[in-house]
């Protein structure tokens, strides 16, 4: 079950950013963040540890309360996901999570009445992502 | 394959009507802009989906070789048949058989209203490429249809 679930664009502004109502949303959007200067110096870095062509980037860096994993499409959409140290994401399980919430943005995008980088109010991608984070394991 | 090719010939259809349509409502001035802010759109939400399970690309080039083949694979089935660069930001991609200009007869009459027919597929490139964080300008010129060219010129200088 994840703690937090974050969209965001090229430019790194928040598109969307779910928080479980029992965590401290404040410090999970603070994290949230601090986590895209990680995921760039892993984009730019020349000496990739994992496979540079993946676009997923597993685990972001170490925090004592939370695990932060994050995404990058080829649109640059940088996806970012966090779990509370008691629950941690297996990899498959995490990249999943990262496709499954991929393919709602997608969703999105392609949906005629929503604007690319406007705030989304779209039913169906916000209840699919309500219902990932609920999921306690990923189907 | 039948099944593909009415499809393909409902779409031809369609887009004929969208120049058309834009003609009246909004003026012979109008249908290019018209056009391709349509294909933007379409561009942006196409490769959004296309790219969701490719590996990450990474170099402009990368991006425009991307375009010539999968882009115009999914559009017109068959990919770009060439592409130029000058190497400072500027590509040219070369269609022999535009898909939408076949139909159409090589008599000088219908050379200007060629470009209309052109613009809707530079619209789509102009939002595919926007999406892969890329702005542009893209233009097209048909020196003998029904081959065209489609001139890219990416805003900022490649890395």
């Amino acid at each position: 079950m994840a703690v937090c679930i974050a969209v965001l664009t090229k430019d790194n502004c928040p598109l969307y950013i779910a928080c479980d109502p029992n965590e401290d949303s404040l410090k999970l959007h603070f994290l949230v963040h601090t986590s895209i200067d990680v995921i760039e110096e892993k984009l730019n870095s020349a000496t990739a540890a994992n496979d540079p062509r993946d676009l997923y980037l597993g685990q972001l860096y170490p925090n004592e309360d939370y695990r932060i994993y994050g995404y990058v499409t080829n649109t640059k959409i940088k996806i970012v996901v966090i779990e509370s140290i008691s629950n941690p994401l297996k990899d498959g399980d995490a990249r999943q999570l990262f496709s499954k919430v991929h393919g709602a943005y997608i969703k999105l995008v392609c949906n005629p009445f929503y604007s690319p980088g406007s705030p989304v109010t779209s039913q169906p991608f916000l209840s699919s992502v309500a219902s990932l984070m609920r999921a306690k394991t990923i189907a | 394959k039948q099944w593909y090719q009415r499809r393909v010939r409902v779409f031809d259809s369609l887009h004929h009507q969208m120049v058309l349509y834009f003609e009246t409502a909004h003026g012979p001035d109008q249908v290019v802009q018209c056009m391709e802010k349509l294909g933007y759109r379409v561009g942006f939400s196409l490769i959004e989906k296309a790219t969701k399970d490719e590996a990450r690309v990474k170099e402009d080039v990368d991006i425009v070789k991307y375009i010539c083949k999968d882009l115009w694979n999914m559009l017109f089935r068959k990919q770009a048949d060439n592409l130029k660069t000058n190497h400072t930001g500027t590509f040219v991609i070369q269609d022999n058989r535009f898909r939408f200009l076949t139909r159409v007869s090589q008599s000088e009459q219908y050379k200007q209203r060629g470009e209309l027919y052109v613009a809707f597929t530079c619209g789509v490139v102009k939002g595919a490429l926007a999406n892969f964080g890329l702005p542009c300008s893209v233009t097209a010129e048909i020196d003998m249809s029904p081959t065209v060219k489609v001139t890219l010129t990416l805003q900022q200088p490649p890395i």
